[in-house]
């Protein structure tokens, strides 16, 4: 497993962990700033270290032409990801047009999720990806 | 016109004894690239493809075969 693949795996280990961890805080009592800023703050320590510890571990490589062949076709996947999501928030606004506006605190939440998906569908095509053209 | 590219980089690098990491350092790219073009899982831009003709100096063809999969019409 190259350098780039395995960095690949490292930020989709981090972005699942910080997406599961917000949502499943969000399920169970709700999300205040304070518990936000610490998962940031926790993920930002942990891509240091895991990424420090990578590079003293496997010979820091360069992106070549595969690994950005891969991540385009990546990026379309999320792409594909993030159109199907906001037509899903889109008819779901559209059936409940006339009802209440929704709170700026749950539209900022539906986003996130949808932001999710995207890169989470984005990460996991482009470690499939690697395998397949490994 | 849908294709396959088949290559005997493997071969060629073999009598030229050089690894794969050898070649890679050569062309700029990295040693699971080489590895994935000798498997046949993933076809080289036409700068790479030239750039490894010329490491191993060799022509263009006589390292990268274009099979066509094209049924032709009767």
């Amino acid at each position: 497993m190259g350098y780039q693949e395995k960095r690949t795996w490292i930020v989709l280990a981090l972005e699942a962990m910080f997406y599961g961890t917000y949502f499943w805080v969000l399920h169970h009592g709700g999300v205040h700033l304070g518990i936000t800023l610490h998962l940031i703050l926790a993920m930002i320590i942990a891509q240091i270290v895991l990424h420090s510890a990578l590079a003293l571990t496997t010979s820091p490589a360069r992106r070549d032409e595969r690994d950005v062949t891969i991540e385009n076709r990546a990026f379309r996947a999320g792409y594909f990801a993030l159109s199907i999501a906001v037509v899903c928030v889109i008819a779901a606004v559209a059936h409940h047009l006339a009802g209440p506006v929704p709170h700026a605190y749950f539209i900022i939440n539906v986003l996130l999720l949808v932001l999710g998906i995207a890169q989470i569908t984005k990460l996991i095509t482009q470690v499939t990806l690697y395998r397949k053209f490994a | 016109m849908s294709g396959r590219v088949h290559n005997c980089l493997r071969a060629l690098r073999g009598e030229r004894a050089m690894t794969q990491q050898d070649l890679a350092d050569s062309i700029g790219v990295s040693r699971q690239t080489v590895n994935a073009i000798e498997g046949e899982k993933y076809s080289p831009s036409l700068e790479v493809a030239f750039a490894i003709a010329e490491v191993l100096q060799v022509r263009l063809e006589d390292v990268f075969q274009f099979e066509s999969t094209t049924r032709q019409r009767a």
